[in-house]
């Protein structure tokens, strides 16, 4: 069966070339042009995700959200062309599960949507397995079979790459420079030219788990310092 | 250094005119008072001569005791100087008018005097004069006499015949035989006479002898004989302890003795004086210098008052005068004789010819010569002098606010009242006191005192009044300072400030609007560009998401070409709107960052590596030149990440082919410089400020970036608090970013 997802914008060109691309990857779409309407739409059982812009007449975005949230448990995707951080804390604040600044870019949003559906979807079985490894946001780290999972599929590694995904997920949130990390995975003490090898390896990281390799979630530069994994 | 040589020359001149006058006046005036009078110039002669012998003070002194022993011999009565006062003063005894003197020039003829022949009394009461004069002058062996009268010697204090022949040690002798005097100094006769005609100028013995002065009846039977010794020596001390002072006696002695004083002192002036002249001459060489220093101190007396230095002045004026006018001197005591009831006047005290003495004095001479100069040198050099001073805070011209002016005055008539109250207290309490002196204390004193805790009291509290509102005043301005623009004024309306109080409170609430309408402004600004923002995002969202279903469509060629621009252009949309809406905000300041202190070393080669592929495959070379130890800053990471990559990228993008790109960084003077050098492909425009937003070396350029880059890099440098500099060197593009070391060493937080 055909997954639902319902997408809410007040610009009818946008629903429109969403639902489109949503299609194309072979979902079923609901179209909603305000707040109001995507509450009524939203009942529907089959409803798997739901985009959501902000700024509508009638109903706004994170109201509708709100709203929404008080009956359902399910994705849903903020659009907006505010791209503030300040915005993006509220829409998360609000219930929204991720948030999406226009203009995006369709593959993004395409990703996006699938790692949700996708964390929606195994819910139940990843909440059992959650007592184990080390967990943040959207990746999962098993130190025992040393596998690294993105919304539930394994994600293939390379010996080096595990090595520092090994490091970064056991000590989420602690920076790294980037001299420890070469002596701790390469085992080299020197630490000679260990910048841009390191560099070279996360960006090939990023690359697997993240969804915009561009604007890194997880695996993060801290500028002048080192290098870490976000806990989210 | 030139400056240093000039001050001290400026010194050096006044310092030689200051000690030159002082020199010459202390000196010169006293000198031209004292040798002016004819008696002066007998000193000055005196002075000069080598010998004490040679002295009018000698000649005058032998020629007294000459006479007074040719009277003892004759019988007379003592009428010299030394003779009458001196000697008889401890020991004769007064008799009134019993003692009379017998006209000048006209010899030992008693009997031929106008009072008749002297009586029996009369010649007794000489008898006894002569005796004690003897006996008190008998001891004094600097002069050894002999009086014979008729062969008979009366009186002699040697055991020599004197009249033959001089003791040892003794070389002027001075004969007398009855009708004439005879000088021999060491053996040779001295002329006494002269042209036989006496004269009362100094010059002559005051002997008798002259056809003017002769000898007389009474002392035809007289021969007296003197010895002067060659070293006078003190022979009689005075007895203080027993009756009053010997005091004339051994007058020889100190004759000579204050001779050989005044000798030094003359000598010593003299000196003074050349030296005086000496440095007036280095005065009038440095005079020029000079000027500026009179300008100097013509600045520091213009602190005083203008009346002080007037009322001083002229009271030099009237020292300098007094002495030396007596005509001024004449019609002054005339004008200031205060007649009394009684009918009596009463001299001014500085009428007294005791003050005329005092002015004489070389140091009030110097006091009043100082003021005088000091006074014109004022008024010479002085900036308007007379408006400082008790009239000019009266009259507070020069001051222009009103308060100022009114502040000015309530001075001035405090203190004019109070010198007014004070002057007339003195002179009440100096009448009372010249009348009774316990009733001044009881009276004047009290009433003094009274007085001026009054005028104290009045004056103290206006003047702290006024210190209350000056400390409410500071109060509001600390309070407007601390931000409360709409403090209100503290000062009541009856104040002196109670004006600048309430201007300072519109001033406060003028800025409190100008800073509102300001915020406002930002604000409004910032939801401006939020706004066209988004209204840009929406459409663009729907280009760019048709331009991707049209790319799936898989159009044919050329379609399928033309759909490939339409996508790229849109991403280039993108990014530019983006880039606007951050160099928009950090332009308003209202740029978020999180200052920390980092590595700016690492940073660069994270930067380095993270743009590694854009790098290898720029048509160019990078040279790094990085330090390996830390360069500890404080800035925003993510900011600044972006501010090097879009100069690296910039300078990748617009470096001429095959060139090679720099990346330094060096510290310097507790500063972090960063630079990114290039070549350019193009020529760079002149005076173009590259940093502002939408500026390209290239104006014509259409293709590559939003224009921003730089932009971007300046304002979230400035953001992060350092400074981005562009400094093209013909085709060189140069941009150094500066930031302050941070003594904090970034940390590794867990």
């Amino acid at each position: 069966m055909r997954e639902k997802i319902l997408v809410v914008d007040d610009d009818r060109e946008i629903v429109r070339a969403i639902a489109l691309l949503l299609e194309a990857e072979g979902y079923q779409v609901l179209k909603a042009y305000d707040g109001m309407e995507a509450l009524d739409l939203a009942v529907d059982p089959d409803l798997r995700l739901i985009l959501m812009d902000v700024m509508m007449p009638r109903l706004d975005g994170l109201s509708a959200v709100l709203r929404i949230r008080e009956r359902r448990n399910l994705p849903i995707l903020i659009l907006s062309a505010k791209s503030e951080d300040t915005d993006k804390v509220l829409g998360l604040s609000m219930g929204a599960d991720d948030y999406v600044a226009k203009p995006f870019h369709p593959q993004e949003l395409m990703a996006r949507v699938k790692s949700q559906l996708r964390r929606y979807t195994r819910l139940g079985d990843v909440n059992a397995a959650q007592t184990s490894g080390y967990v943040t946001g959207r990746l999962r780290y098993d130190p025992d079979s040393r596998v690294l999972t993105a919304d539930g599929e394994p994600v293939r590694l390379t010996a080096t790459e595990t090595g520092i995904v090994d490091l970064l997920m056991r000590n989420l949130g602690r920076i790294f420079p980037a001299e420890e990390i070469y002596r701790r995975v390469w085992g080299d003490e020197s630490g000679y030219a260990s910048e841009n090898t390191v560099m070279v390896h996360i960006r090939r990281i990023r690359e697997k788990i993240e969804l915009e390799p561009k604007e890194p979630e997880y695996l993060k530069v801290v500028w002048g310092i080192g290098y870490k994994m976000e806990k989210k | 250094m030139a400056t240093k040589w000039k001050k001290s020359k400026a010194a050096l001149g006044f310092l030689s005119f200051a000690l030159g006058v002082s020199l010459v006046l202390s000196c010169a005036l006293p000198l031209i008072s004292r040798f002016s009078s004819q008696e002066g110039r007998q000193r000055l002669k005196g002075l000069l001569s080598e010998d004490f012998q040679q002295t009018a003070s000698f000649r005058n002194y032998l020629s007294d005791l000459m006479n007074d022993l040719i009277s003892m011999g004759a019988g007379g009565p003592l009428d010299s100087y030394y003779g009458y006062y001196g000697a008889a003063y401890d020991e004769m005894l007064w008799e009134g008018d019993a003692i009379t003197a017998v006209a000048e020039d006209s010899g030992w003829e008693w009997g031929l005097s106008e009072n008749g022949a002297p009586s029996e009394t009369d010649r007794k009461l000489w008898k006894r004069q002569a005796e004690a004069y003897h006996k008190a002058i008998q001891e004094d062996k600097n002069i050894l006499y002999q009086v014979e009268q008729g062969g008979k010697t009366l009186y002699s204090n040697s055991d020599f015949d004197l009249s033959v022949s001089l003791p040892d040690g003794y070389g002027f002798w001075l004969l007398f035989d009855g009708t004439k005097c005879t000088a021999y100094k060491d053996g040779q006769e001295t002329d006494l006479y002269g042209d036989g005609v006496y004269k009362d100028d100094g010059e002559h013995w005051y002997l008798p002898g002259y056809r003017n002065f002769p000898a007389g009846n009474d002392a035809a039977q007289v021969e007296v004989a003197l010895a002067v010794a060659d070293v006078p020596a003190l022979y009689l001390r005075g007895d203080y302890t027993v009756s009053g002072v010997k005091r004339q006696n051994n007058q020889l002695y100190w004759l000579e003795g204050n001779w050989q004083q005044e000798k030094v002192q003359f000598r010593r002036s003299c000196a003074l004086l050349v030296l005086g002249a000496a440095l007036l001459a280095v005065c009038l060489v440095l005079r020029k210098d000079k000027a500026r220093a009179d300008r100097a101190v013509a600045g520091v007396t213009g602190h005083l008052w203008f009346e002080l230095k007037l009322l001083l002045a002229l009271a030099a004026i009237v020292f300098f005068l007094f002495p030396f006018n007596e005509e001024m001197r004449h019609l002054l005591s005339e004008a200031a004789y205060v007649y009394t009831e009684g009918g009596s006047y009463w001299e001014p005290w500085f009428l007294s010819s005791y003050w005329s003495q005092v002015v004489s004095r070389p140091a009030l001479l110097l006091i009043a010569f100082w003021v005088l100069y000091l006074f014109i040198n004022d008024l010479r050099y002085g900036d308007k002098p007379w408006r400082h001073g008790l009239c000019g805070m009266l009259a507070a011209r020069s001051l222009k606010l009103s308060i100022q002016k009114r502040l000015s005055r309530r001075a001035g008539l405090a203190a004019a009242i109070l010198i007014l109250l004070a002057l007339a207290l003195l002179t009440l309490a100096v009448l009372i006191l010249s009348i009774n002196q316990e009733l001044a204390l009881v009276i004047a004193l009290p009433a003094l005192l009274l007085t001026f805790l009054g005028v104290w009291a009045v004056a103290g509290r206006s003047q702290r009044r006024l210190w209350q509102d000056l400390g409410l005043l500071t109060d509001q301005i600390s309070a407007i300072k601390a931000g409360d623009l709409s403090a209100a004024p503290l000062i009541p309306e009856s104040s002196d400030l109670y004006v600048p109080s309430r201007e300072l409170a519109q001033i406060g609430q003028g800025m409190e609007q100008a800073v509102a309408e300001q915020t406002r402004s930002e604000r409004m600004k910032v939801e401006l560009i939020t706004n066209v923002s988004h209204d840009l995002k929406t459409p663009l969202t729907s280009i760019i998401s048709y331009a991707e279903l049209l790319k799936q469509e898989h159009l044919d060629p050329p379609a399928g070409e033309y759909v490939e621009v339409l996508s790229q252009k849109a991403e280039r949309l993108r990014a530019m709107v983006l880039d606007v809406f951050e160099v928009s905000k950090a332009a308003s300041g209202d740029l978020p960052v999180k200052l920390e202190p980092l590595d700016l070393s690492k940073l660069l080669r994270q930067t380095l590596a993270d743009m590694s592929q854009a790098i290898d495959d720029a048509p160019v070379t990078l040279r790094e030149s990085l330090p390996e130890t830390p360069v500890p800053v404080k800035a925003d990471g993510d900011r600044l990440y972006r501010v090097f990559q879009n100069l690296l990228q910039n300078a990748l993008q617009y470096a001429l082919e095959g060139s090679r790109v720099y990346l330094t960084l060096e510290v310097e003077d507790g500063k972090a410089i960063a630079s990114v050098k290039n070549t350019s492909k193009t020529e760079l425009p002149d005076g173009v400020d590259f940093t502002a937003r939408f500026v390209r070396g290239d104006e014509s350029r259409t293709d590559g970036g939003s224009g921003l880059g730089l932009a971007i890099a300046q304002s979230f440098t400035a953001a992060c608090g350092g400074e981005l500099k562009v400094e093209p060197v013909a085709d060189l593009f140069v941009v150094t970013v500066t930031f302050p070391l941070s003594d904090e060493e970034p940390t590794l937080p867990s």
